[in-house]
């Protein structure tokens, strides 16, 4: 469970972000959405202290995470960025990194072994020892999960996890996201712009504008008056097996 | 070199890699030998063993022990005090082309040892066709306090006016170009004799060191290897992009400070020693990448390695190319290392 308390960021005198808070519990997913430049990516390298909030607290199942160190706020909560910065090193280096936040002086067999049972439940053992900049969008993303799952976090971050990936692997990615929250009680918050996919896999709702949370809740909060107050479109939500889809246009 | 797909298990892979250390350690061991045998004197592998025993003939103890064994451990230590602050200015930068002559603190050395030369009088005297530095302790100093400068500022830029690596590597270049105007001018204003000073201590030269001199590199380097060797793994961190290391735990920004100021202080304990050596820097990380890929637990012991034999190839060859007469050994490091490095980035997949 995270709780977020009156989080405000500013880049010198131009406050970014200012006074958020919400909750939510483990297991959920947690979409963020708003308009380009309203905050998102602020908030969540906020949240695990990348960049340091001028004011607010998280705390992360009742523990206050400024009172930790990096290496411990990293056992709590693991993060994959908007942009993979890719470079020569094989995927299983790059999975073994995860475990930083545990190891000693090096990485353990004990890490080795998660790291190679995390990759293989992804399916990516046939390309464990290959460079990570050899391969595919949607698979350098699964690596960046299996990193970020590996660091057995109790929140996962995710800043536009499907960005720049086509249908089948946006689907496949969210897939193990939603599989892993509930699975492994993870706190999902992530970034996203397709509304469809939110309403899909997310099961609650924070939309952000100029820096203010503008609402947060369930499914039943993303309705066209929001939508036009948030992103100034008109859209129409129609309901397709249960489930909402929104219609832009 | 490395085959991609070749490794099923990550212990191969770890094989693999301590195999190409062992290789590296095995080629520089041949390099030495090959050049402690090489030359005038012409001595064979046996008189090398004898006189390294102090067991050998005095002509071949004295040109071992006076001659050619100071000036190869100095090309040794130098090798591995620059291609370790390269490989890891390129890491902390996030710049493939960092190296601290791209940074200026060779520049900045330089501007050092000529205003020593010139103002302080610590100029060379010549004695028939072999130069002498009359202070050379003070040059040295000068130069370290140039290089030592350079670093400041662009630390100093990076702390207070939040410049990002990109800028550092910017405020680099711009700082070069002011070192050599400067240096340009003390050139200007000196007299002949002063002016063949800076330029012959600007060549680069492995024989103005003794052993004490080499020690002192060699201690600088082997406490900035041990350094750097316990922060392997947030180098390998990092090079997946400052966020995704915070989020990791590494604490970036006390990270690249340290690792900043280790790295040029090594470099310019190598540069205020033998002059201005470029290029050994920029480039033996980039070969041992080729072969270790950016994995720092390996990258590093490699690219010592690496920057070792380049300079004791470029040794060899400064004293045997037009012998009796020493090619400076910077024109020759450049020389040698550019077309590799030219090679390496129109290969395709060679430098990442």
């Amino acid at each position: 469970m995270i709780e977020v308390t009156d989080l405000s960021f500013a880049y010198g005198k131009k406050e970014i972000l200012h006074h958020i808070s919400f909750h939510a519990l483990e297991g959920e997913c947690v979409g963020i959405l708003g308009n380009n430049g309203a905050g998102k990516s602020t908030l969540i390298s906020c949240i695990n202290r990348i960049k340091k909030p001028s004011s607010g607290n998280v705390a992360v199942n009742g523990k206050n995470i400024n009172s930790l160190s990096c290496r411990q706020i990293a056992r709590h909560i693991s993060y994959v960025a908007q942009k993979n910065e890719l470079c020569r090193t094989t995927v299983f280096d790059s999975v073994l990194l995860g475990r930083k936040p545990y190891f000693k002086w090096t990485a353990g067999k004990e890490d080795i072994r998660l790291c190679d049972e995390m990759l293989s439940c992804l399916n990516l053992s046939a390309h464990k020892m290959r460079f990570i900049d050899e391969l595919s969008g949607g698979e350098v993303q699964k690596v960046m999960l299996a990193r970020a799952f590996v660091q057995e976090p109790k929140v996962l971050l995710l800043d536009e996890p499907t960005n720049n990936l086509d249908p089948k692997n946006q689907y496949e990615i969210m897939e193990l996201v939603k599989q892993a929250a509930e699975e492994k009680k993870i706190t999902v918050l992530m970034v996203l712009h397709d509304l469809n996919l939110a309403l899909r896999y997310c099961d609650k709702f924070m939309f952000i504008k100029d820096g203010c949370m503008h609402a947060y809740g369930d499914a039943s909060i993303v309705t066209s008056e929001l939508l036009r107050g948030v992103y100034a479109i008109d859209a129409d939500i129609v309901n397709i097996d249960n489930k909402k889809v929104v219609m832009i246009g | 070199m490395y085959q991609f797909g070749t490794h099923t298990t990550y212990q191969g892979y770890i094989r693999y890699n301590c195999g190409a250390v062992l290789m590296m350690s095995l080629l520089l061991l041949a390099v030495v030998l090959c050049s402690l045998m090489t030359g005038s004197a012409g001595l064979g592998l046996t008189d090398v063993f004898l006189a390294l025993a102090g067991k050998g003939s005095s002509m071949a103890e004295t040109v071992l022990w006076n001659v050619r064994l100071p000036r190869i451990c100095t090309a040794v230590a130098v090798g591995i005090a620059l291609s370790l602050a390269g490989c890891m200015m390129q890491n902390v930068l996030r710049n493939p082309l960092a190296s601290s002559s791209t940074l200026g603190v060779s520049q900045g050395a330089s501007f050092g040892a000529a205003f020593a030369i010139v103002f302080l009088d610590a100029g060379l005297y010549a004695e028939s066709s072999f130069f002498t530095f009359s202070q050379s302790w003070l040059i040295t100093l000068c130069a370290f306090a140039g290089g030592l400068c350079t670093t400041a500022v662009i630390l100093g830029l990076s702390r207070l006016a939040g410049v990002s690596p990109a800028g550092m590597i910017l405020a680099g270049v711009a700082l070069s170009s002011l070192f050599m105007g400067g240096t340009a001018i003390i050139q200007y204003y000196a007299d002949d004799i002063k002016v063949a000073s800076v330029v012959y201590w600007t060549f680069g030269d492995l024989g103005r060191t003794g052993f004490g001199r080499t020690g002192i590199i060699f201690l600088a380097s082997l406490l900035a290897f041990v350094f750097f060797y316990c922060n392997c793994w947030n180098y390998n961190a990092l090079e997946s992009g400052s966020n995704t290391a915070k989020s990791l735990g590494v604490q970036v920004d006390r990270l690249v400070v340290a690792t900043m100021v280790a790295a040029t202080l090594i470099a310019s304990v190598a540069v205020a020693f033998v002059g201005t050596i470029s290029f050994v820097g920029l480039v033996a990380p980039h070969i041992s990448r080729f072969f270790v890929g950016n994995n720092y637990r390996f990258l590093l012991p490699c690219s010592a390695l690496m920057g070792a034999i380049i300079m004791v190839m470029a040794e060899l060859v400064s004293r045997t190319a037009v012998s009796p007469s020493i090619l400076p050994i910077g024109a020759l490091t450049s020389f040698l290392g550019a077309p590799v490095f030219l090679y390496m980035i129109f290969k395709k997949g060679g430098v990442k």
